[in-house]
């Protein structure tokens, strides 16, 4: 679903991401993980066409934005980590927004709009503006307004960030649903959560993928025991990264 | 220097820079022709008013009024609900540094309003010298009192009886007393005045001040930063709902909500509207009809800002709606609502004795409006 092909880019003056390749399949939940400053937010704002590469390709379902601005982004939805909304609109007139941006059917989005407010629990507040809202609700209705979208590909930045466990759990099952038609790049810190959700990892570092594959597949890769955790791999691969380097 | 002094003297610096950028942009050439404009019309106004016209009465509302719309500057930071809290009990130079800058900064505005009233006053009304200080220090008491409440977290409706109360005295012609019920808010700000700083409040205060700061700034120079005041306006929302946003695509729909509610956009509208049919009024001469063009032109202009703005902190930057299409969004509200203020000018003008003039401001003003749409891009 989606391809990244020996991406180079950044900021004007700043070069960050180095021959960054992946690829995020079908049915698939892929944490894209790394410390801070490693380049995770600059990819994902390359995938959503925020920035223009130096060099390489991301392609999403075959179309790159070159090809189609419109027909490309209509096949990505985005959940920024600092919640995004407008002032001037309630969150149902957000979620209309959504709708009439990616061209979803309106009974759709309504029925879609139901019962994904009822399970994150913000039914009451489709009326209020987002001037009301505390932490937590902006970030939900984030999360409400890509999900209704149900585009190809959804993108996550640090979804859990001001989330109570609750609303944490409703989110991960509301995502092992959505996977199911569809794929998921998830950018995270929370380890432990990731370990249990994701079906891969793309781990970045300075700029440059380190490791990518399950977690199986890592543990093999740094000759870890069965039983290393996500935590413990992760460590060990920045430590093998820097000696190496 | 103490903290107070030293956020002033950076409120000033910042004053002095944006004053630099306002000085070079062309609107402000508008800005002083509309006030050029506006002072001679006001004169052939006054050479041609009598004892019979209502000054006082214009006065009495006018004094009614002064202690409302203030938005005063506490020069509070967000940084300061953290590094502030320790020192809140002691920075009381501080608290009467605020306190007086906005008694200044209220005595302004209040003199600023004498300039226009009182011409109309000594005209209409036989006042003596002593009887004019006095309009003038109740006037300025009343302001002040105003921006004190906000200050204090007082209400300003409190002061509104007092204000009726000088309005009064000025109409039974008891005018060398007005200024005896706008020294009582001061003993009910004093008692009531706070005695550390109310954080929160004054942060509030502060970011409402600046954002009115801001958007003033903005009709010269793009800050793309600044921030909108929201009215819900549920009426015009659901009708708008029904007849046209439901129809719309994307970007008309996002930008009508936005322009709907926004304080920049409809009421600027709205405002400048109503101080151009005021403008009418007291001109009346065969350059009424040019009216038109000058309103249409400054609201255009202010206009063109205020999408960039939208555009800088937007959800549509990732959506499937490109650039184009927001321009697109934006113009056809714009249009339609310059367009439709351009109407009830040209109507107006007519009403006002504009003749062949009207068709000529009529026509200069899709010209302007065309001219602004232009530059969105």
């Amino acid at each position: 679903m989606l391809h990244v092909e020996r991406l180079n880019g950044g900021y004007i003056g700043k070069q960050v991401l180095h021959n960054v390749s992946f690829e995020v399949g079908k049915g698939e939940l892929v944490g894209l993980i790394g410390l801070n400053g490693a380049g995770k937010s600059t990819t994902i704002k390359h995938i959503l066409g925020l920035l223009s590469p130096l060099s390489g390709t991301v392609k999403i379902d075959g179309e790159t934005l070159s090809s189609s601005e419109k027909n490309y982004r209509k096949k990505v939805s985005y959940i920024p980590e600092t919640p995004i909304l407008y002032e001037t609109l309630t969150l149902r007139e957000h979620i209309e927004l959504m709708g009439k941006a990616y061209d979803v059917d309106p009974d759709d989005l309504a029925a879609r709009t139901k019962r994904l407010a009822k399970e994150m629990r913000m039914e009451k507040q489709l009326g209020w503006f987002p001037s009301v809202f505390s932490k937590g609700m902006r970030q939900k209705a984030m999360i409400l307004c890509a999900l209704v979208t149900k585009t190809p590909l959804l993108i996550v930045d640090e979804p859990f960030v001001g989330l109570d466990p609750l609303a944490i759990r409703q989110l991960l099952s509301l995502f092992d649903e959505y996977k199911q038609d569809c794929a998921i790049l998830m950018s995270t810190h929370i380890l432990e959560t990731a370990e249990r959700h994701c079906d891969r990892f793309v781990f970045l570092h300075q700029g440059v993928v380190i490791a990518n594959g399950t977690a199986a597949q890592l543990r093999e890769k740094y000759q870890l025991s069965p039983d290393a955790t996500l935590d413990d791999i992760y460590v060990e691969a920045i430590a093998s990264e820097e000696r190496s380097s | 220097m103490n903290r107070f002094t030293s956020r002033l003297g950076s409120w000033m610096e910042e004053v002095v820079k944006y004053s630099r950028y306002v000085a070079n942009g062309g609107l402000l050439f508008t800005l002083y022709f509309t006030l050029i404009y506006g002072a001679f019309v006001y004169n052939n106004f006054l050479e041609r008013v009598d004892g019979a016209f209502p000054g006082v009465w214009i006065a009495a509302a006018v004094l009614f009024i002064m202690p409302l719309g203030h938005r005063p500057r506490t020069f509070i930071r967000d940084a300061d609900q953290v590094f502030l809290l320790p020192e809140l009990g002691e920075i009381r130079s501080y608290m009467i540094g605020v306190r007086l800058f906005n008694i200044a900064f209220a005595a302004l505005r209040g003199l600023l309003v004498l300039l226009v009233l009182l011409p109309l006053l000594v005209r209409t009304e036989s006042y003596s010298g002593v009887e004019v200080l006095a309009v003038v220090v109740t006037m300025l008491m009343l302001s002040a009192a105003g921006r004190l409440a906000k200050v204090e977290g007082v209400r300003e409706w409190l002061i509104l009886p007092f204000a009726f109360g000088s309005g009064v005295l000025l109409l039974i012609d008891w005018t060398l007393w007005a200024w005896v019920p706008a020294l009582a808010p001061f003993i009910l700000l004093h008692v009531k005045r706070n005695e550390r700083i109310p954080l929160l409040h004054w942060l509030v205060l502060e970011e409402k001040s600046r954002a009115q700061f801001e958007r003033v700034i903005s009709w010269f120079v793009d800050l793309p930063t600044s921030k909108e005041e929201v009215r819900e306006r549920r009426l015009l929302t659901r009708l708008l709902e029904k007849r046209v946003l439901r129809r719309v695509d994307a970007s008309r729909y996002v930008y009508g909500l936005r322009i709907l509610r926004s304080n920049d956009s409809l009421d600027l509208i709205l405002r400048l509207t109503v101080v151009a049919l005021i403008v009418m009024w007291m001109s009346g001469g065969w350059y009424v009809g040019f009216v038109t063009p000058l309103f249409v032109g400054l609201t255009a202009l202010q206009l063109v800002p205020l999408f960039k703005r939208l555009e800088a902190v937007s959800i549509v930057s990732w959506l499937p709606v490109t650039r184009d299409e927001r321009i697109e969004g934006y113009s056809w509200w714009a249009m339609r609502l310059l367009i439709a203020q351009s109407t009830v000018l040209v109507l107006a003008s007519i009403a006002f004795g504009a003749t062949w003039d009207a068709a000529v401001g009529f026509v200069l003003s899709i010209t302007v409006i065309r001219y602004y749409l232009g530059r969105l891009k």
